[in-house]
């Protein structure tokens, strides 16, 4: 094999690891492109995880929304959880507060995190959070109860398609994770 | 030979139904899917043949939509392919060297290949074009009538009805349970519907929008009917929606669709839809039913030896062993036990309103759990008394009142939860002024009770840990009459920590330790007198907070204030050393 | 036909022996060897031995499914089994298998000496060996192999017992080694090809491969990246697929797909060039469409690459991406037809004998048109939220990869084996093993249609009496087929100690030198049979093929 050959392997086998290396990380790359494909498109139903600021709105008395909560369990999140308000019907541009009752089953400290999810998923950038219990996670101390209050608007260009919005949060027990941090 | 085959399947059913027998007398139409009694003139289900080929037609718009696509691509293959396979198998048979064919050497023609790519690109839209209607319509979820709410489990599906108060878990029929398991040497065509049956079916009624919600408690399930016409995954932490209209009554049968762990294939799904009236009856139903708790429906003995093996291993095995042989010294052997061979009544009344260590059950457990493991223990563990009880006794012995029952949402319902889910007298609450009425319901009803206990198994170890009086003993009459606020910080004296150290050595260490302290030599050491309570207060406090051996660890589980107040009432109440530390430095110590 | 070989390279193959030392002696060396022709063997063994790993454990499953109820597994060593069969079948069989042929003929297609890169050659096969060991070590641990789909979906593979990260490793062995294997090629093919064979001269072979080193390349360490991410999860407190630290279960699923559909290609393609390599010899006739050929390979590459979320059409996506990915999949119905047509065309009007290498290649042609059609039905979304998850699927894509893929693995073998071994292979018993084959692996695959549009998901080890039937015959087919295949073995050791005695020429098939080739002759057959252990070690100067008009 002359010089020059090795040569144009060398180049040529660089360049492909570099792609490799570079694939590699395009791959991690994918998970905050796929959050922004979600709020793009609204994938998934994934919502905002920050709270937003509670911008006045003109009311839309017209038409009127359905609002459906629902509330889960991740296998055994050994809370008591559940939504006073199981549905509501509002006008987009109207601040709204829900009530969210959770109660610690267990004589230990639970330290849960709420997971919303929206369906249709697309709407969920039309819902605007200003005060949730899902922006951080939840301590319950033995047997603690709480009521958690949501506040929100949808907002008056919410596409006229949709007339029911289902809301669902989900506890997730991390209290595993979070004794050992 | 239909009828025969029908009849045939009846008697099966009737037969394989004992466990539903019950429910079945009261059903006219004889007719059971699982819990459910099929209204009479109910249409028959079509036997689906065993060498169906095609796709089904189903029992909506979407799935007949579904349905004429597919024969469309389907059509459509067929004939590119005949033109392909006949031009390829012509050319197979005539150009062959055999046949003294001699090759042309042309290799490439550009007309051709422009016309054979358009070809199939014209196709392709006109294929495309009714599949996008198909797909907008099956994404219009919105004006639904009704929407439930759908959890994947392992292995197991969960059904809310969103405003209707109803809620159940839907399982594998045992029928079918009992024949999948391996070699069970039961012959899986005389079970009716095998592995296509459940316990709990989903009602719907006929010609109503009925949106569905999918979500999963652990893994990812998907949600199959053939004859809706679809399939949705059911992810956790996700919503998926998806939407149905079932044109008439019928059962109808499928199977979860994503591979989720061992049992993936035995977690089927049964539909049954209804007219509007006859599901207004079985909601009604269903709605009393929820209000009413567990069923208290008499189970035959087997079922009722299986059922209690489980809420055994789950709930007793911890201290009776798990082959019943107890721990001697300790706990008492079940095997050959006077208790558990002598009167039933006797044993049950024991189990429910517990005795010394032995936890009161009556609180924890629902009265056809009671039923089950009581029956359980006489005719297991080397016990063969060959009698029962059924959950209705148990239900009076608890003074008639339905066991309270748990109909929460987002409960999970989990069976292995099920001891941990009972309310418990004294809770604290952050959000006083905002407590929700629906809460205070099952707190009356602890309180009407005078002891409450609630004992949880944690890992192997066996450390009860809540036992609540409300009514105050003469001791603590005693000491002081002061009442005070659990939650009061700052300074306590020693008299306020041993009272309040009373209860929370009731709560928490009574049942190993004994009241008095007297212990249970040799597996748990008497405080009374012990060497470590009367020794070094730091010590005591180390080895409180840490745990040692089977004594577990209450750094975490006790509150500064509780447990300042227990060591106090140890130390103070059981002994007397004079000491004790403040909550501040315990607190300090956690 | 005017083609033109050096003609140094002749007496060259008979004196290399004079300044250039042989393979060594005994063992070590298949341990040590850089040589292509050593290393393709290794990789072809190789994967014959995973093809019956792999096919045992497919046994297995048929046997279970053979009556309903639960006879001889549980329901957790079944899912393992089908789990382990996929990645062995994948990973040891099919990918290997290919990558032999490449070490073997691609050298000797373009007129090379050898790989660009001996020695990483060779460590990529062993480190291929060691995936596949610490793979199948899996199987032995506590809580069982991994038993969550070849797909690794979380969260039910973080359920996964002491097996998880193993897997994973041996995930990132076979990686790093296919890459290697990749990049080798790649290299070869673009500074190694002798003078005179230009890109569009090159046999379709060799030009399916680069393409699909290209899609090896790019999406392994995407691959790689995701199970990663998996054993983070599990093991180090991440989040990127656990809802609860605000992940998300289904971004593993396109991260997989973006991986997994593209994978299927890195398997189909090679298929697709050994059988454009055939089928003009034994029609003796030219390639029909050469170079539309070669567009329609890197147009079906390329479309793999944004098609990936229809294996995904019922996780729930907005109705604009359920849209896309239906169009853009239907779109791979049109190169792959022109190939299909091309392939007919290629027949019509040839001399065409039939050989076993051919009759392969037939069946492969007819067989996987029809896995096409089943693809194409797939790619309609609305119908394809019926097809997901059934049986009507793993026939699909069996169909594509069984008489497909295997198929033509096999169809190279018969077509090579001469060339490799200098003996003729028994053409009686050869026909015997593709009359048996073609046959029961339509009994095998084909009731599953029926089965999966019936309603019988996949992936489970027991069914409802109405499935029984279907079953039944379908697990027949699978014994047959098994069974079948140990002609092949035989055939393969046979051949190599002697065959029938027949010598093979150079040539070995009538018209191989001027029909094997692409854009000029088919090099190899221009070599001696069996080939000296080093050829081409000065280039050929080739030139283009004329053929008439």
């Amino acid at each position: 094999m002359d010089e020059s050959l090795k040569q144009k392997n060398a180049r040529l086998v660089q360049i492909l690891v570099l792609v490799v290396i570079g694939m590699f990380g395009f791959g991690f790359a994918l998970v905050p492109l796929y959050d922004v494909l979600c709020d793009l498109t609204g994938l998934n139903g994934k919502a905002e995880t920050v709270a937003a600021e509670e911008t006045p709105y003109k009311v839309d008395m017209v038409r009127e929304i359905n609002i459906e909560l629902l509330t889960s369990l991740n296998e055994a999140t050994p809370l008591i959880f559940r939504t006073e308000t199981k549905q509501l019907k509002i006008h987009p541009g109207e601040y709204h507060t829900v009530n969210f009752y959770a109660e610690n089953k267990t004589d230990k400290v639970v330290v849960a995190q709420a997971i919303p999810s929206f369906s249709p998923g697309v709407v969920a950038k039309y819902f605007n959070k200003v005060e949730c219990f899902c922006f951080k996670q939840q301590t319950f101390k033995p047997g603690e109860s709480k009521v958690m209050p949501m506040r929100f608007v949808v907002k008056p260009d919410l596409p006229k398609d949709f007339k029911t919005i289902t809301l669902s949060y989900t506890f997730f027990d991390n209290t595993k994770a979070s004794v050992q941090n | 030979m239909k009828k025969t085959k029908q009849l045939f399947t009846g008697l099966i059913l009737f037969l394989s139904g004992l466990g539903t027998l019950q429910a079945a007398e009261n059903c006219p139409s004889n007719r059971m899917e699982g819990s459910v009694c099929l209204p009479n003139g109910f249409p028959m289900e079509a036997d689906p043949g065993r060498y169906a080929l095609n796709l089904t037609q189903g029992q909506t718009q979407i799935s007949h939509d579904v349905y004429n696509l597919h024969m469309l691509i389907l059509w459509i293959c067929v004939l590119v392919g005949l033109g392909v396979f006949s031009a390829m198998f012509y050319s197979i048979y005539h150009h062959r060297k055999s046949k003294g064919h001699v090759a042309k050497q042309f290799h490439e023609n550009t007309l051709v290949e422009i016309i054979w790519t358009i070809i199939p690109a014209v196709i392709l839209v006109s294929m495309a074009i009714p599949a996008t209607k198909t797909m907008l319509e099956m994404d219009d979820v919105q004006d639904s009538d009704m929407t439930i709410k759908v959890t994947g489990w392992q292995w197991k599906w969960e059904y809310e009805y969103l405003g209707h108060d109803i809620h159940f878990f839907s399982k594998l029929s045992d029928a079918s349970n009992q024949a999948r398991q391996l070699n069970s040497g039961i012959d899986t065509t005389e079970v009716p519907n095998y592995l296509l049956s459940v316990d709990e079916p989903v009602v719907v009624p006929v010609n109503k929008k009925i949106r569905l919600v999918f979500t999963a408690a652990d893994v990812l399930h998907s949600w199959w009917v053939p004859e809706l016409g679809w399939k949705k995954d059911a992810i956790p932490g996700f919503i998926n929606e998806a939407w149905t209209s079932v044109s008439k009554p019928g059962v109808f049968r499928g199977q979860c669709t994503e591979l989720c762990g061992k049992d993936h294939a035995f977690m089927p799904i049964v539909v049954i839809a209804m007219e509007q009236a006859d599901y207004d009856v079985w909601a009604k139903a269903k709605v009393e039913e929820m209000k009413q708790g567990a069923s208290l429906a008499d189970e035959p003995h087997d079922q009722l030896v299986k059922n209690g093996g489980e809420i055994y291993a789950k709930n007793c095995a911890t201290c009776h062993m798990p082959d019943g042989a107890g721990i001697p010294g300790a706990f008492p052997a079940l095997t050959n036990s006077p208790v558990v061979t002598g009167d039933i009544k006797a044993q049950a009344n024991l189990i429910l309103n517990g005795k010394n260590a032995m936890p009161a059950f009556g609180k924890q457990l629902q009265a056809a759990e009671l039923a089950a493991v009581i029956t359980y223990t006489r005719n297991a563990l080397g016990n063969s008394k060959g009698d029962e009880i059924q959950a209705k006794e148990i239900n009076s012995m608890l003074g008639g009142a339905a066991a309270a029952p748990q109909t929460e949402l987002g409960n999970n319902g989990a069976a292995k939860s099920k001891s941990a889910e009972k309310p418990n007298s004294v809770k604290k609450t952050t959000a006083p002024e905002d407590k929700p009425k629906k809460a205070d319901k099952p707190k009356l009803a602890a309180s009407q009770a005078d002891e409450v206990e609630n004992v949880q198994f944690a890992s192997d170890k066996f450390y009860p840990q809540k036992k609540v009086t409300d009514k105050p003993s003469p001791v603590t009459a005693n000491t002081s009459k002061k009442a005070e606020s659990a939650d009061a910080k700052g300074e306590a004296t020693l008299a306020e920590l041993v009272k309040k150290g009373e209860s929370v050595y009731q709560e928490n260490c009574q049942s190993c330790h004994q009241p008095g302290g007297i212990g249970m030599p040799p597996v748990f050491p008497a405080l009374k007198g012990s060497a470590v309570v009367t020794g070094k207060i730091d010590a005591q406090v180390d080895m409180m907070l840490k745990g040692k051996g089977m004594m577990p660890g209450f750094g975490k589980t006790l509150s500064a204030d509780d447990f300042a107040a227990v060591l106090a009432f140890t130390r103070n109440k059981l002994n007397a050393t004079g000491d004790f530390k403040q909550p501040s430095e315990i607190g300090a110590l956690q | 036909m005017s083609a033109v070989v050096a003609e140094h390279d002749k007496h060259h193959d008979h004196s290399h022996d004079d300044h250039d030392h042989g393979p060594a002696k005994g063992i070590l060396r298949w341990i040590i060897t850089t040589n292509h022709k050593d290393i393709g063997t290794l990789y072809l063994v190789f994967a014959l031995v995973m093809f019956f790993v792999g096919g045992t454990m497919a046994l297995v499953i048929r046997a279970e499914l053979f009556e309903p109820g639960l006879q001889f597994v549980e329901p957790q060593f079944f899912n393992s089994m089908t789990t382990m069969h996929a990645l062995v079948m994948v990973f040891g069989a099919v990918m290997p298998g290919f990558v032999g042929l490449a070490n073997w003929m691609i050298p000797m297609m373009i007129g090379a000496p050898d790989m660009a890169l001996p020695r990483m050659n060779n460590m990529s096969f062993w480190m291929l060996v060691a995936g596949i060991l610490l793979l199948a070590s899996t199987l032995f641990m506590e809580g069982g192999a991994p038993a969550s789909g070849w797909t690794l979906y979380p969260p039910l593979v973080l359920q996964t017992g002491k097996a998880l990260p193993f897997a994973v490793f041996s995930v990132h062995l076979l990686g790093i080694s296919s890459i290697m294997g990749a990049i080798n090629i790649i290299a070869t093919i673009f500074n190694m090809r002798a003078p005179g064979m230009t890109l569009m001269r090159m046999p379709m072979f060799v030009w399916t491969w680069v393409i699909t080193a290209f899609l090896l390349v790019a999406v392994m360490p995407v691959f790689a990246g995701a199970v990663t991410m998996l054993l983070t999860d599990k093991f180090f407190e991440t989040s990127f697929f656990d809802a609860a630290g605000g992940g998300d279960p289904v971004l593993y699923q396109h991260i997989f797909w973006f991986f997994g559909h593209p994978e299927v290609y890195i398997m189909i393609l090679p298929t697709f060039g050994v059988a454009s390599t055939i089928i003009p010899v034994f029609a003796r006739k030219p390639l029909f469409g050469y170079s539309s050929m070669v567009y329609a390979t890197a147009a079906i590459a390329f479309l793999s690459f944004i098609v990936w979320a229809h294996h995904m059409f019922t996780v729930g996506m907005p109705i604009v991406g359920e849209l896309y990915f239906m169009y853009a999949t239907m779109l791979i119905a049109i190169p792959t037809a022109v190939k299909v047509f091309n392939w007919t065309a290629t027949m019509w009007k040839g001399s065409m004998t039939l050989e076993t290498p051919m009759l392969f290649s037939i069946a492969f042609v007819a067989l996987f048109t029809l896995g096409g059609f089943t693809g194409l039905m797939m790619s309609i979304a609305p119908s394809d939220l019926q097809y997901h998850d059934t049986y009507f699927i793993v026939a699909h894509f069996h169909y594509t990869l069984v008489p497909a893929s295997v198929f033509m693995l096999m169809a190279a073998g018969y077509y090579w084996l001469p060339k490799w071994t200098g003996n003729m292979y028994n053409e009686k018993v050869g026909q015997l093993h593709f009359w048996l084959s073609a046959i029961s692996v339509n009994i095998l695959f084909f009731p599953q249609h029926f089965l999966g549009l019936a309603g019988m998901p996949r992936r489970i080890p027991d069914y409802n009496v109405q499935f029984a039937d279907w079953n039944m015959i379908s697990s027949i087919g699978g014994f047959i087929f098994g069974i079948s295949q140990l002609l092949f073995l035989y055939i393969v050791i046979d051949t190599i100690r002697g065959g029938t005695g027949i010598k093979a020429t150079n040539e070995v098939w009538d018209g191989a030198v001027q029909y094997g080739g692409g854009g000029t002759v088919g090099l190899e057959w221009t070599l001696p049979s069996p080939p000296p252990y080093h050829t081409f070690t000065e280039a050929p100067v080739v030139v283009p093929i004329e053929y008439e008009h």
